[in-house]
């Protein structure tokens, strides 16, 4: 199975919720997380590959821009188009507040000191979420399960 | 094999470039604005609309022609489609087109006049005018689009 935890970066709160996901990260401390705030992985607007799980199914984040249900619903029709079964791909999709501000503060440029702004807010804006999160990622695991 | 031809609304240019591709349009002189708005979709489609892919029709190669509204996501939509395509494990039956790049401002103040504020009666000669302008852009942009497809098909057989 492919799961996609897709939200407006990739390398942002999307990313938090793969690594919960993966049993990686247990507290907010998440600053040190594998390509947390790295925007040159999330520019191109590709999937990026985090991880198998245990399972072995395949997890990826995905940054579709501030306009994440327009991304979710064309993901699920071009799945459906394509004839990919619907049991073999699992969309999460992962929002908090201020999301739009993370992804804005991605595109400040480094000369003028965007990577502190974004790295700045980013930790305090999914730190305060972390909790929130953390229940998207159990509601996920839930459903799998089921 | 699967063309998704997308724009902003999916209501303009992605519809006429389908509409091109299918033969639903002459190629070969500019459409009347009665003959645009006579196309499935064009200039009638709503917010519900953004994300969807809509079916247009079948060419005589028997490749699906689609379209689809992105709204303001821009290039990273393209890339977007093409990596979930290919994360699928379908990468070689989508071919995404972007028409974007042949959309003048016209279109874009037409479109956005007679969709989004609703002001149709206001919009629509705007529209009509600039996408008869930019109508040459799109020929061609389909004409790739088939050459592409014809490509690809020559390259499986």
């Amino acid at each position: 199975m492919k799961i996609i935890f897709l939200g407006t970066s990739g390398v942002h709160h999307p990313l938090i919720a793969a690594n919960i996901f993966l049993g990686r990260l247990h507290k907010s401390d998440f600053r040190f997380a594998r390509g947390f705030c790295d925007t040159y992985h999330d520019e191109s607007g590709y999937p990026i590959f985090i991880d198998k799980d245990q399972d072995g199914n395949e997890v990826y984040t995905l940054g579709v821009g501030p306009e994440t249900e327009v991304g979710y619903k064309s993901i699920k029709n071009l799945a459906d188009l394509v004839g990919y079964p619907e049991k073999e791909l699992n969309i999460k999709t992962i929002s908090i507040p201020g999301e739009r501000l993370v992804y804005y503060a991605g595109k400040i440029p480094k000369l003028i000191g965007g990577r502190y702004i974004n790295q700045y807010l980013s930790n305090y804006l999914i730190g305060k979420e972390f909790s929130h999160i953390k229940e998207e990622v159990d509601e996920l695991r839930h459903d799998l399960v089921q | 094999m699967k063309i998704i031809y997308h724009c902003f609304g999916g209501s303009h240019s992605s519809i006429l470039a389908a509409a091109l591709h299918l033969g639903l349009i002459e190629k070969n002189r500019l459409p009347s604005m009665d003959e645009m708005l006579a196309l499935p979709y064009f200039d009638k489609t709503s917010k519900k609309d953004f994300g969807s892919i809509r079916f247009m029709g079948i060419d005589e190669y028997k490749n699906e022609v689609y379209v689809l509204g992105k709204k303001n996501v821009g290039r990273r939509y393209d890339n977007m489609l093409k990596g979930v395509a290919e994360l699928l494990g379908k990468k070689d039956e989508v071919i995404f087109v972007d028409c974007m790049p042949r959309v003048n401002l016209g279109m874009k103040l037409g479109g956005f006049t007679s969709r989004r504020m609703g002001w149709v009666s206001l919009g629509r000669p705007v529209l009509g005018r600039s996408t008869r302008k930019a109508f040459l852009d799109l020929v061609n942009l389909v004409e790739i689009t088939r050459l592409k497809t014809m490509n690809t098909m020559q390259v499986a057989t």
